[in-house]
């Protein structure tokens, strides 16, 4: 019964936002935060602990592991852009996990954050799915990653937008490229806003990153 | 639509992704087991081993509801909230500054490749 309760309101409030983003279209609303924020808001309001909650929740969290799998699909289906495209897609990606990687160890260097933190906030960049996994895999806390990433997807996608504009990127395979490295899924949300190509080349960008990070970022921890 | 095929296919990929937990643990690898999962369907679509539509429908609706899944994790926090409390800022502001750095970067490195690429192209016509 618990499972059932927790797991209807988890689809329900997803659903529900997920409804009105579609209606609204803006990445401050994106369906994750708005739905993750109130469903947090409601289990500490009625003191519902976080073992509790998962009786229901373990069920729609086991679907997260073949969701990664089925990444598989857009990789195969665009093929053509990686065998055309291959160059600037892996430098763009490649540079983007390199400068996540520094950036995130100079500022655990800089503000003496904690081994802890400093695991958790690595996977910063990638796709939720694998950035849990890859936490769990340094040593991190992995729902503090979770909503790590998920602040780095809005970050990106609402201000991304802007900072092209400033910086005059305006190839629509460059803006892909730089959204979905650096802002993963909520940012392919928003590159589908400016078109197919934006979106897909986001999608690519994405998955890259994913593959890329959990390739090296181990290896970084051993080198330090 | 044929609805009755997404829990079947499901339920196929759910077996890719524990054959690459199985792997990693096998050949001690520390990447993430469905990742390594993901690598192995990619190649069987490749090579055509596996036919495309074999777990399309199936991927296509994880895909789609891929945020969902991902809720239970973020309802996490609530065991670290006075530390999220504490911290939270901090954190918020590297995540930040990071992806904007980062996006910026790669928007542009990328973008002067593909230029040059195309101006090349441009040359040969």
């Amino acid at each position: 019964m618990t499972a059932l309760i927790f797991g209807g309101i988890t689809v329900g409030l997803y659903w529900l936002f997920r409804s009105l983003y579609h209606k609204l279209k803006h990445p401050l609303l994106s369906p994750i935060a708005t739905s993750g924020f109130v469903l947090i808001l409601l289990l500490s309001y009625c003191h519902v602990p976080y073992h509790t909650y998962m009786v229901g929740g373990q069920w729609i969290d086991r679907l997260l592991g073949p969701a990664v799998v089925a990444f598989a699909y857009p990789m195969y289906r665009h093929r053509r852009l990686l065998r055309l495209f291959w160059l600037p897609l892996l430098s763009g990606v490649g540079i983007a996990v390199l400068m996540t990687l520094i950036m995130v160890t100079s500022w655990a260097k800089i503000l003496k954050l904690q081994p802890l933190i400093f695991h958790t906030l690595l996977p910063e960049s990638v796709t939720t799915p694998v950035a849990v996994d890859l936490s769990r895999e340094l040593g991190g806390i992995p729902s503090l990653t979770a909503v790590m990433v998920v602040f780095a997807g809005m970050c990106g996608a609402v201000l991304g937008p802007w900072l092209y504009r400033w910086l005059g990127v305006n190839h629509p395979l460059a803006r892909g490229i730089g959204l979905g490295s650096a802002s993963h899924g909520i940012g392919t949300a928003q590159a589908f806003e400016e078109g197919e190509v934006v979106g897909a080349v986001s999608t690519v960008s994405m998955t890259l990153t994913a593959l890329v990070t959990a390739g090296v970022s181990i290896w970084i921890l051993e080198i330090l | 639509m044929r609805t009755w095929l997404i829990p079947v296919q499901v339920t196929g990929l759910w077996g890719i992704y524990k054959s690459g937990c199985w792997i990693k643990d096998l050949l001690q690898i520390p990447i993430p087991g469905s990742l390594i999962g993901m690598i192995l369907l990619l190649c069987l679509l490749l090579t055509g081993i596996i036919p495309e539509r074999w777990f399309a429908i199936g991927s296509e609706w994880l895909l789609r509801w891929l945020p969902l899944f991902f809720l239970p994790s973020i309802a996490g926090v609530l065991g670290v909230l006075p530390f999220l409390k504490e911290q939270g800022w901090t954190l918020a502001g590297v995540v930040l500054v990071n992806t904007l750095f980062v996006m910026m970067i790669s928007s542009l490195m990328s973008q002067r490749l593909l230029r040059r690429r195309y101006s090349q192209e441009g040359e040969m016509d």
